[in-house]
């Protein structure tokens, strides 16, 4: 017994100076540390690993090139555990013990939101892929969301209900999330602009296996087209499971269901007539563009690397992770920190991510100032369909 | 004459807790000058997870009452203190008070049907109870910000007095903590506490023996039951104001686990386990983080998954009473049974 | 604007989302009936039988035996649990117990993913049966499937506990533990068996599942919650309470998602669920006042 007593008292004290020590001062080194918090575990990792490859792949070729203004960029990477406390805690650890001089999240709607206290806190420029508009305006100093509102996007798809297909009467279902909360606020604001009237709101659990009951509330509405605002598996189902119904009414859904492991599942729903029309990112379509498509040659070489290193395309969640870190960089390019200085260095970092003006990633074009951290979004979602095992380009901003 | 371990073992049972305790807090007290910052940052959490944990503790250990919906409580302190202070401006401090209170009354209503009910059905019910609050935030979106979360809640003041959030919430979550576990030890030793203990629930003793005993069971339950509300609405309440804006996931089921995986590896028998306990998990949470990374690259958290389920593992086989049970093994006599 | 052919579809979404419930709910009742245990890893045996019938069936082994090698693989974890970690702490409290489950539930899940990434994969619905249209609602291809595999794993355990001498034996473990070691049925193995089958049950329905939910590595947690709800309205104790309580509980679900506004069907089927639980505190079988 008192053996292994002291076997277990043994490894108490091994990780209590595991902690202790991880709480010693940050360490002044040579090269910028950017830190990451991405959601790797939990019900959000979908959101959370396939950024975290786009990032590494960004970063990697930075390095690869010499760094930025030859300083290597080094990323610190903590997993959330798709809890808000905890993604808390592992940005106050990059910025206390790690010494970031930024940090970057990829993980769900409301557990980003926990971060925007800790940047202004902290005084630390934090990233934050929100995927709503909600939160724009209570960024504060030091958090900033270079990613599409949803009312930037939104006209795309209900422009095309309405103009291309002549329909005026929507029903929206939508996932029970942040983002889904965001999506049914700007739908109803935005749909009157295009002439359309939301006639019937249903909402699915985000784990949800049977959304018949929605889509059979749904089917008895007037209801010409429905749009489905969902981040996970559940979206994806809900298209299969409306047109096993028989449910022939146009589809239009949020990006993530045109995601490859979703298309290639159920692909025979999706292209059954009306064939599902998607938002997604010029990224995955780049071959369709028009030739004097001014992102086609970036989307072009960022697709070849892509498949060079991973042996994949990337998904939209992988080009948003890329642009973050792009994002990052570019600011450090300008902001020049010195990074043994901490303070002195976030704070040029800020004031660069503030200054940041007409940087096109793959997402967007994006203008930031002092009073606006989410900026002046030019977006480039896209539309695509499915046909005949291939993704067709449907419409574009223009 | 005692041995040292006696009386280290006669300390921590209670008969000489001041001393203990007194020690317990000084050493608290000046943690801040030696960790550095994020060391109070770790701690400040595991201050808010040990006084939910207490509550727990005493509802399982003493009440024999299982939960599986301590984040309902906490929820409710935390939605209470997030709502009403930002809606209508009144005193942190003031709105901590009601929300407990309030919490503690919700608490009797629903324990008042939950004390009737045995064993495993408490826990189905706690933890059905602990989803319907978490559908229900995301359901009054107007009220609560929904799944979105309630951003901008105030930092607790002090006066004109503005202090760094870390430090000043460590030292305010620490004292609460500190005079939450005086209040635990003395209720462990009060007529409810001595009335718990002499049917033993913990150690299987039946409700029926209290009955003839002429113990009434249920009132003391249902109080224990609101005392471990009370306890975990004031740590929502700190929480909030703490970390400024919250979402309903932080309250889910999730979160009232990992208290009773707290609990459990604590131990039950003092409400001294609930520091253990969370200290541990957090700590482990921390190590891996610090230690993952330099063994397997990239993307560690499927390994610190893995590695923190099999800590649990470990620690229960080891010590399935929990860490509060080393103290009773270092008991000379007590390796002879 | 509800027609019957609505009313009729939320019953068939009901009887769906109960029967994969019930199973859940089955598996835990097998250990728990004979070991005491709750066993949270439970959902982790569905989880995985899903993923390794999708694992050997994309790698091109037909259906069937996939399903047979996912459901070995997983009654030899299920065994594997039983013996590393239950037993050696046998002598401990249930809710030491519990936790042990939990603990091995994390890791399996961070094992999953580890292996097959975080991606939810699917299956065709088995042999391509088609949906059944029934007076304007629609019955999935694989709903049969579901509600097949459920009945016989019903009638295969009433059946196994009933009338063999495996499963008097089993029962007779869970009824009078010392009376069983005393006539020379060795508990252990009991327990042992116990675990294996739950696991293989859990395998078969993960399997069954899956073209109908899909499945990821993350899927076996939210599983054991809802399996766990519908074993403890129902009453624990009787394989047929839980099929009750996983049947109410599917229907709570599917009619308040159909019936009640939008936004608040989460809060009324757990709520009315609530309600069942205090006025049958013994399980839905049992009437109320009776010990």
């Amino acid at each position: 017994m008192l053996r292994r007593t002291g076997i277990l008292l043994l490894v108490v004290a091994v990780l209590a100076v595991g902690g202790l020590a991880s709480c010693a001062g940050p360490a002044g080194e040579a090269s910028y540390k950017v830190g990451v918090i991405a959601s790797q575990t939990g019900p959000y990792s979908g959101l959370g690993l396939p950024a975290l490859e786009g990032m590494e792949l960004i970063a990697d070729g930075i390095n690869e090139n010499g760094g930025i203004d030859g300083i290597p960029l080094e990323l610190i990477v903590y997993d959330d555990k798709g809890s808000s406390t905890e993604t808390a805690l592992a940005a106050k650890r990059l910025i206390e013990v790690d010494g970031v001089l930024a940090f970057a999240c990829s993980t769900a709607t409301g557990l980003s939101h926990s971060l925007v206290p800790v940047a202004n806190d902290l005084r630390t420029p934090g990233i934050i892929m929100s995927g709503t508009g909600l939160i724009n305006d209570q960024l504060g100093e030091w958090c900033f969301k270079p990613i599409a509102s949803e009312d930037d996007y939104i006209p795309l798809p209900l422009g095309y209900l309405a103009d291309d297909q002549g329909v005026s009467k929507l029903a929206g279902l939508l996932e029970n999330s942040g983002y889904g909360e965001g999506g049914e606020f700007y739908l109803a604001k935005v749909a009157p602009d295009c002439g359309i009237a939301i006639v019937e709101t249903q909402h699915f659990d985000p784990a949800a296996s049977d959304l018949t009951p929605q889509l059979t509330n749904i089917k008895n509405s007037d209801a010409e087209a429905i749009f489905i605002w969902g981040s996970g598996p559940a979206g994806a189902l809900a298209v299969k499971q409306a047109r096993e119904m028989g449910i022939s009414l146009h589809i239009v859904t949020t990006p993530a269901q045109a995601s490859p492991s979703y298309v290639e599942s159920f692909q025979e729903y999706y292209e059954m007539a009306p064939s599902l029309v998607c938002l997604d990112s010029k990224l995955s379509m780049w071959r369709q563009l028009a030739d004097d498509d001014p992102d086609k040659a970036m989307c072009r070489e960022f697709d070849e690397l892509y498949i060079e290193i991973y042996g994949h395309s990337p998904s939209m969640w992988n080009a948003i992770g890329a642009q973050i870190i792009q994002f990052i960089a570019d600011g450090l390019e300008r902001a020049e920190p010195d990074p043994t200085k901490l303070e002195e260095a976030r704070g040029k970092v800020r004031d660069a991510f503030e200054s940041t003006t007409g940087l096109s990633l793959f997402m967007g074009t994006y203008t930031l100032s002092p009073t606006d951290h989410y900026g002046r979004v030019v977006p480039k979602e896209v539309l695509v369909t499915f046909k005949d095992g291939e993704k067709v380009l449907v419409k574009t901003f223009s | 004459m005692r041995t040292v371990k006696e009386k280290i073992r006669a300390l921590l049972s209670g008969r000489e807790h001041r001393m203990v305790l007194a020690l317990f807090a000084v050493v608290l007290m000046t943690v801040p000058l030696v960790a550095g910052p994020y060391g109070v940052i770790v701690m400040v959490d595991v201050g808010l997870y040990s006084i939910v944990t207490m509550g727990l503790i005493l509802l399982m250990g003493f009440a024999g009452q299982i939960s599986l919906g301590q984040g309902v409580f906490f929820g409710l302190g935390a939605y209470m203190s997030g709502i009403i202070t930002t809606r209508c401006g009144l005193s942190p401090w003031l709105v901590l008070l009601v929300a407990a209170v309030a919490a503690g009354a919700v608490a009797i209503v629903v324990g008042r049907a939950l004390v009737r009910l045995r064993g495993l059905i408490v826990a189905g019910v706690t933890l059905a109870l602990n989803l319907v609050f978490c559908s229900l935030v995301v359901s009054l979106r107007d009220l609560t910000g929904g799944a979105t979360g309630l951003p901008l809640i105030p930092r607790l003041p002090l006066g004109g007095f503005a202090p760094s959030n870390t430090l000043f919430s460590y030292y305010v979550v620490w004292i609460v903590a500190i005079l939450l576990l005086v209040f635990s030890l003395n209720l462990v030793n009060s007529r409810t506490g001595r009335a718990l203990k002499s049917v033993n629930l913990l150690a299987g003793g039946s409700e029926d023996t209290a009955q003839v005993l002429g113990v009434d069971i249920i009132r003391y339950k249902v109080q224990v039951f609101a005392v471990g509300a009370i306890y975990a609405s004031i740590a929502g309440s700190l929480y909030a104001h703490y970390t400024g804006c919250i979402e309903p996931g932080a309250f889910g089921v999730h979160f009232s686990v990992l208290v009773a995986i707290m609990a459990i590896i604590g131990g039950m028998t003092s409400p001294w386990g609930a520091f253990l306990g969370a200290g541990l998990i957090v700590s482990v949470n921390e190590a891996l983080r610090e230690v993952m990374p330099a063994v397997v690259g990239g993307s560690t958290g499927a390994y610190e998954l893995i590695a923190y389920g099999s800590i649990l593992v470990a620690t229960l086989l080891f010590l399935p009473q929990g860490l509060m049970s080393i103290w009773r093994r270092l008991q000379p006599q007590e390796r002879f049974r | 604007m509800l027609d019957l052919s609505a009313i009729l579809q939320f019953f068939i979404s009901g009887v769906n989302l109960g029967c994969i419930y019930a199973a859940i709910g089955l598996g835990l009742f097998v250990v728990y009936g004979v070991t005491g245990v709750l066993n949270l890893a439970q959902g982790e045996f569905v989880m995985l039988g899903g993923m390794l019938t999708v694992a050997f069936y994309t790698a091109g082994t037909a259906l069937v035996p996939s399903l047979l090698m996912a459901v070995i693989i997983a009654a030899l974890v299920g065994a594997m649990l039983y013996r590393l970690i239950i037993y050696p702490a046998r002598n401990s409290s249930g809710s030491t117990l519990v936790f042990l489950t939990l603990g091995f539930a994390f890791a399996t899940e961070g094992i999953a993913l580890s292996v097959w990434g975080w991606e939810f994969k699917s299956l065709p619905s088995f042999w391509g049966s088609p949906n059944i249209q029934l007076w304007g609602a629609t019955i999935f291809g694989q709903t049969p499937w579901v509600v097949g595999t459920t009945l016989l794993l019903v009638i295969g355990l009433f059946f196994f506990f009933g009338h063999t001498i495996h499963g008097k034996a089993l029962r007779a473990c869970a009824d009078e533990p010392l009376g069983a070691r005393t006539v020379g049925i060795s508990t252990d193995q009991m327990a042992l068996f116990s675990f294996v089958l739950a696991a293989s049950l859990g395998a078969v329905v993960g399997a069954v599942i899956t073209p109908l939910t899909m499945t990821g590595y993350g899927v076996g947690m939210p599983l054991t919650i809802k399996g766990l709800l519908a074993a403890l309205v129902g009453g624990i104790n009787r394989a047929e309470g839980v099929i009750l309580g996983g049947m109410a509980l599917g229907m709570a679900e599917a009619i308040s998602a159909g019936l009640m506004p939008s936004g608040y069907h989460g809060v009324i089927a757990l709520g009315i669920l609530i309600v069942v639980f205090l006025s049958r505190p013994r399980g839905l079988l049992v009437a109320p006042g009776k010990v």
